[in-house]
C-alpha cells in the first residue's frame, strides 16, 4: 500500500474521519462534504543524513465556517505533529511539523481552507 | 613577593574583532544563501508559477529586514505588475533570512489551493505549488553551506 495511503488510514484509526467520506487524497470529488480533510504529498522530498526519506505532505482542512475549518485541521495537527513513530506504521520514524495550520482561501463552495504541512521522516 | 600582572587588553580586543567579522560574514552568507533561495524557488522545478510573470516578479529578500535582492528584473507582461517588497520594519537583531512574495494571492497559490476548492492548475511546465517549500527541503543544506563557508573564510 502507498504511503499517503498508509497515513490516510492511520488518521482515520485515530478521528472521526472516514477515508473516501469526509477524508481524501490528492484531491475531493464534486459531491464532497462541506467539512472534509484532504491529504497531499509535496514536492521537495529528500533524504536525510541517516538515510531516512523526508517526505513532505501537505494537509488541507475545509469547513463552511472559519471555526469548524479551523478545529478540524487542528484535530489533525494535533495527531500527526512533531510525533515520534506512529502505532501500525513500522516505517514511519518521526513527523515534523514545517508549519501549524493557517487560513488560506474561501473556496467557491464558501469553505474556509486551512492549510498545515509536515515532513514525514520514514524508512 | 611575587607580582604577575597579565595584560588581557590584546586578547580582549581580537575577541571584538572576531565577534565583528564573525557577525559581518554570517550576514553576507545569509544574503548569498537567501539570494539562492530566491533564484532556485523561481528557475528549479516545481518553479514559480507564470501567467503575465508578475508573481514571480515580486519576490524579495531580507537579512535582518534590510532588503538585498528583488526579482523585479523578471519579464512581465500585459497586465501583469511586479510588486516585489521593498521595505519590512525591523524585527530581530538576530541573523534572520526572510523570502516574501509579494501579492494577495501568493499563498494560495503556493498551497495549490484555487477559489474554486479544487487543486490549482499550473499551466507553465516545470512549474507548481510550493514553489519556495520544496527547495527549503530539497536545498537546505546548501543554504546552510552558503553561509557556513562565509564564516569559514573569514580571517
Amino acid at each position: 500500500m502507498s504511503f499517503i495511503q498508509d497515513l490516510a488510514d492511520y488518521v482515520a484509526s485515530n478521528t472521526s474521519l472516514v477515508v473516501d467520506t469526509d477524508l481524501f487524497i490528492a484531491e475531493e470529488p464534486a459531491s464532497s462534504p462541506d467539512e472534509c480533510v484532504i491529504l497531499i504529498t509535496s514536492p521537495g522530498s529528500t533524504k536525510s543524513e541517516s538515510g531516512l526519506d523526508m517526505q513532505a505532505v501537505q494537509v488541507l482542512s475545509k469547513g463552511k465556517s472559519f471555526i469548524a475549518a479551523e478545529s478540524l485541521a487542528q484535530t489533525v495537527f494535533d495527531l500527526l505533529a512533531n510525533k515520534p513513530g506512529f502505532s501500525g506504521l513500522t516505517d514511519i520514524f518521526y513527523c515534523e511539523v514545517l508549519n501549524s495550520p493557517f487560513p488560506v482561501e474561501v473556496d467557491g463552495r464558501g469553505r474556509y481552507i486551512f492549510s498545515s504541512n509536515f515532513i514525514i521522516k520514514k524508512k | 613577593m611575587i607580582k604577575i600582572t597579565l595584560d588581557t587588553s590584546q586578547f580582549k580586543r581580537a575577541v571584538i574583532v572576531a565577534t565583528a567579522k564573525v557577525e559581518r560574514a554570517s550576514q553576507e552568507g545569509m544574503k548569498s544563501a537567501v539570494k539562492a533561495l530566491m533564484n532556485d524557488s523561481l528557475d528549479l522545478p516545481p518553479a514559480c508559477p507564470r501567467r503575465t510573470g508578475a508573481l514571480a516578479a515580486s519576490h524579495s529578500v531580507f537579512v535582518n529586514s534590510k532588503l538585498v535582492g528583488t526579482s523585479a528584473d523578471r519579464p512581465v507582461s500585459e497586465g501583469g505588475e511586479a510588486t516585489p517588497l521593498t521595505f519590512m520594519p525591523k524585527i530581530s537583531q538576530e541573523l534572520i533570512g526572510t523570502l516574501v512574495v509579494h501579492k494577495p494571492y501568493a499563498a494560495s497559490i503556493h498551497e495549490g489551493v484555487s477559489r474554486w476548492g479544487t487543486p490549482y492548475t499550473y499551466k507553465t511546465p516545470g512549474t507548481g505549488r510550493k514553489w519556495v517549500q520544496s527547495k527549503l527541503l530539497s536545498f537546505g543544506e546548501k543554504y546552510f553551506n552558503l553561509i557556513a563557508a562565509r564564516i569559514r573564510v573569514t580571517r
